[in-house]
């Protein structure tokens, strides 16, 4: 049975009022709590699409003629079904707007936000590029894929003419609700701006060729379904991408991604053992598995030390330096962690497709090939981005006394009476390995400070984010 | 006791972190050195008192209470109500010698506006962290604040005969935000 036009006008009101209690908070301007340009930004494209929304809304009543449910049911039909499409639409919306109300910036690392996006737009491309950051209550970090948004708003201005489009410009990111004042947690959101990076720059055709040519030898001579080397590719595609934003990080951010990483996922934490020819099996190799969606952890901590350990970075030699200037050892097991995964064989790795149990090896083994390819082309993307490795070299020593004493490293003072202003790089490597390898130093000068006690280091380690993220904010200005 | 000239103030700030004689305020900007002191700006971050249920706030035994944290970023502003009060903080980081105090007043613009930002104005050596300031507007107008304005003067202070302080005190150590006393139960939202 057709809709009746009081039907219709009912579902019409009933959308105006479900897009008017979306929009009313996203009235965010001049007040507190206040919110990032990039949300500004996302929370005004809300408020535009509402009224052009309930705009169109108005007018598509107007237009409707009451006859036409009698005449020509079917058509009827048809055009209320766009209420419909408009209400699915407006549900995807309405997922986000909460997440991005609650990240006020009170709640978002805005000081690391900032400093990641002015480095990251200096990849070519990605000049103009800013991040709104959103909640979750996820203990994950996830990019909303900017091209969905721009797919969604396309969607929705076939319906409505004039929709405002989705500034291309704008990423969104998640991050888990309980780390807005970390910093050091944080280092994750440099790998979800490699998706946003991956998408933007259209990485994946630069892959592909390898992957094409790696599945060509690893499927010679067998028999496969008509649709399997596309599955395949795609699955391999998937994993490569993971690895591109991982080292997409590393160049944006150094090490220090690594190691939260490595904190995040207790990867330190993997018990070693012994196999029955008595030789020892590190604890990382525990995470030697593949998911469907993601590389194996392992796996990608050993990709991770592969790219330090290169020319152009040189960041392995950095922070796996043996004594300081006072001999005194850098003892992190971040880093046991990490060489331990360097030295793991291909044949440690392992992947079980339940959907396709019999191209699994196919899979890792074209993937093993073709991974070397993600490298250039993240090498490829920095160009003209400098690693800042050596800034990390002169400054690491210095910025670390800073925090030794309790002092935000902002403005650092060398033995030679130089004054210089931190790198981004060079602050969050130095002050994450300070946090990692010498909180000590800077509990035993505090009255009544115990290395030893709990609470005390975890309360020298929350004023050593804060101070990083003041020095952030500091070198900003 | 006397007051550090300008260019004993930029000697110390010259120094090393770990020279016990180093003073740091960052981030520095060369305008904000004067003759005998230093400009320090408005920070972004502010706490609001709430008004609470108990009739008074024990300030010895400690009263539980509730305070408001506000961010104000670069470009905003702070309406400040006629008889007001709020927690703001120095958006300089400080670090003074062991051998020097301070003392922080209000620049005399601001305070012509009946905005006083410090009734606990001594600083002793070694202290370090932004300044929380205990801002008031006594004046019978709504004041706007902007952070980053100057709005205190810093005031160093050589001391004849330092003491030797080998440790640091934790109660107060590195404050990057204004801190409410650590005596009172604080149920911030």
């Amino acid at each position: 049975m057709p809709p009746t036009i009081e039907a219709v006008r009912h579902d019409a009101a009933a959308l105006h009022r479900f897009i008017d209690s979306i929009a009313s908070g996203c009235k965010v301007t001049g007040g507190s709590p206040s919110y990032t340009e990039p949300s500004t930004a996302f929370f005004e494209y809300i408020l535009s699409l509402s009224e052009k929304t309930k705009a169109y809304l108005d007018q598509f009543l107007d237009d409707l003629d009451p006859q036409l449910a009698y005449a020509d049911p079917q058509d009827f039909c048809g055009r209320a079904q766009i209420i419909r499409n408009l209400r699915l639409n407006w549900f995807q919306l309405h997922e986000l707007i909460q997440p991005a109300l609650d990240a006020d910036t009170l709640h978002v690392p805005c000081a690391l936000v900032n400093a990641l996006t002015a480095r990251l737009q200096r990849v070519k491309g990605l000049e103009n590029v800013r991040f709104a950051v959103l909640h979750t209550n996820q203990l994950n970090y996830f990019q909303i894929g900017a091209s969905n948004l721009r797919s969604f708003a396309a969607e929705i201005a076939t319906i409505i003419p004039g929709a405002p489009a989705f500034d291309k410009n704008l990423g969104i990111i998640a991050h888990p609700y309980s780390q807005s004042s970390s910093i050091f947690l944080n280092f994750a959101l440099a790998h979800e701006m490699g998706h946003f990076a991956f998408q933007e720059r259209a990485e994946a055709d630069r892959i592909r060729p390898a992957i094409a040519n790696a599945l060509k030898k690893t499927i010679a001579g067998m028999t496969l379904g008509s649709r399997d080397p596309e599955w395949c590719r795609d699955r391999v595609l998937g994993w490569c991408e993971e690895i591109y934003c991982d080292l997409f990080a590393l160049w944006l951010i150094g090490p220090c991604f690594s190691f939260s990483f490595i904190e995040i996922f207790a990867l330190s934490r993997l018990v070693p053992s012994v196999s029955p020819t008595g030789d020892h099996i590190p604890g990382i190799a525990k995470a030697a598995t593949f998911t469907d969606s993601h590389p194996a952890m392992a796996f990608r901590i050993r990709e991770h030390v592969r790219f330090l350990k290169m020319k152009e970075l040189g960041w392995w030699d950095e922070i796996n330096e043996k004594a300081n200037e006072n001999d005194r050892l850098r003892t992190s097991h971040y880093l046991t962690v990490m060489a331990e995964a360097e030295g793991l064989p291909k044949e440690v790795f392992k992947y079980q497709s339940q959907s396709k149990p019999a191209l699994s090896p196919v899979i890792l083994e074209t993937f093993l090939l073709a991974v070397g390819e993600v490298s250039n082309v993240v090498k490829e993307a920095f160009a003209e981005v400098p690693s800042e490795t050596g800034l990390f070299h002169d400054q690491r020593g210095v910025i670390e006394k800073y925090l030794s004493f309790g002092v935000v490293p902002s403005r650092l003072v060398f033995p030679n009476g130089e004054v210089q202003i931190p790198a981004t790089v060079a602050l969050l490597n130095a002050a994450n390995l300070f946090y990692l390898e010498r909180l000590d130093l800077l509990i035993t000068k505090i009255r009544g400070g115990q290395a030893d006690c709990l609470e005390c280091r975890a309360l020298w380690a929350e004023r050593v984010e804060m101070w990083t993220s003041k020095a952030l904010e500091d070198v900003a200005e | 006791m006397s007051v550090l000239s300008q260019s004993v103030i930029r000697d110390r700030l010259g120094l090393q972190v770990d020279d016990r004689r180093s003073l740091v305020v960052t981030p520095f900007i060369e305008s904000a050195l004067d003759a005998d002191s230093l400009d320090l700006r408005l920070g972004h971050h502010f706490l609001f008192p709430r008004l609470h249920a108990q009739a008074a706030v024990d300030t010895e035994n400690g009263t539980p209470r509730s305070e408001l944290s506000v961010h104000i970023p670069a470009g905003g502003d702070l309406v400040l109500p006629a008889h007001q009060t709020v927690l703001g903080a120095t958006l300089e980081f400080i670090k003074l010698p062991f051998d020097v105090s301070g003392q922080i007043l209000t620049k005399s613009s601001v305070a012509r506006s009946f905005l006083v930002i410090e009734t606990a104005p001594w600083i002793h050596p070694n202290y370090r962290g932004c300044l929380t300031l205990e801002i008031a507007n006594v004046s019978n107008s709504t004041l706007i604040l902007h952070p980053r304005m100057r709005i205190g003067q810093l005031i160093l202070l050589s001391i004849d005969q330092p003491a030797e302080i080998e440790d640091l005190s934790g109660t107060y150590v590195g404050p990057v935000r204004p801190e409410a006393p650590p005596n009172q139960m604080l149920h911030r939202h």
